[in-house]
């Protein structure tokens, strides 16, 4: 992390510092986003989803694109932590292994940076459903680029 | 056999009660090839899947995507069936607008007996190409 000339916050008070943000994207609440941990030394995040069943497939599961949002979601804030809040990074290329079915309700993703250079991000998720089970994994690559402002 | 699976898809993909996920992307047929694999629809991002930037979040545009690859899985087998996604690859190239009708393609690449590989293109009305996925999936027969 090269590019933090604001002075580090706590853990707890940079999770704090979203879970009270009143500028949460559409997509946030969308998918019942809730950040749960933060980890600034170790690169990594745990967000808490409350997914609609109005993200249903035929078969009543969560059709598969959902859960990708759940994950994107989570890798981009995890590189937004990272920066210190001072970068945002847009997604490249994301691909998704779905392992098992997720049905609506409360599921879960993990998510850290791999490595966070200047011109490239990658980024790694797991999605694990209600019971705690494995249903995704993914990665991703992004560009970070300079927040213009934000927190 | 008096299975006629043009009739039928087009049937399933135009009814009312589209499944919740598909209603939310406002999917909407365009055409569908069930002897090429392939099929066109559109979709129409709701504000709901928005981003801090305003455009649509990442996994929305591969869900539009996930949508017409996997009906291009489950056309090309032979009765009623569907393709449960097992991996699929997005590349974000332009950033997707909410609330703007966009065109989704999606294509069956390869149909094995145990396999199929697909893939997808997300478009601008103009044709500018927005985003595009592969994907592999597994056949299984409806009913």
């Amino acid at each position: 992390m090269s590019d933090t000339e604001k002075p580090r916050v706590s853990d707890a008070e940079m999770l704090a510092r979203f879970q009270n943000s009143k500028k949460r994207p559409p997509c946030s609440d969308t998918l019942g986003m809730r950040l749960v941990e933060v980890e600034q030394d170790a690169q990594r995040i745990r967000m808490d989803f409350d997914v609609s069943p109005g993200f249903a497939n035929p078969t009543g599961a969560v059709q598969g694109g959902f859960i990708s949002a759940m994950m994107d979601e989570a890798m981009s804030t995890c590189v937004i932590i990272a920066s210190n809040i001072t970068m945002t990074a847009p997604t490249l290329e994301m691909k998704t292994s779905y392992l098992r079915r997720l049905m609506p309700g409360k599921a879960s993703v993990d998510a850290r940076i791999l490595r966070m250079g200047k011109s490239a991000a990658f980024m790694e998720a797991e999605c694990f459903d209600a019971d705690g089970k494995l249903v995704a994994k993914a990665t991703a690559t992004a560009i970070p680029m300079l927040f213009k402002r934000l927190g | 056999m008096g299975f006629d699976k043009r009739a039928f898809w087009q049937d399933l993909l135009t009814r009312d009660d589209l499944p919740a996920a598909a209603q939310f992307l406002n999917f909407q047929l365009v055409d569908l090839d069930v002897k090429e694999g392939w099929v066109e629809a559109a979709f129409t991002l709701p504000p709901e899947a928005g981003n801090p930037a305003g455009d649509g979040q990442g996994g929305f545009v591969s869900a539009m995507l996930d949508e017409v690859m996997s009906i291009a899985g489950s056309i090309v087998q032979d009765g009623p069936a569907m393709a449960p996604t097992l991996q699929m690859t997005t590349s974000y190239i332009r950033p997707v607008p909410v609330g703007q009708r966009l065109i989704g393609r999606g294509e069956c690449v390869r149909r094995g007996r145990a396999g199929i590989f697909t893939q997808g293109f997300l478009r601008r009305e103009d044709g500018a190409l927005l985003a595009q996925a592969t994907a592999s999936c597994i056949p299984r027969a409806l009913g």
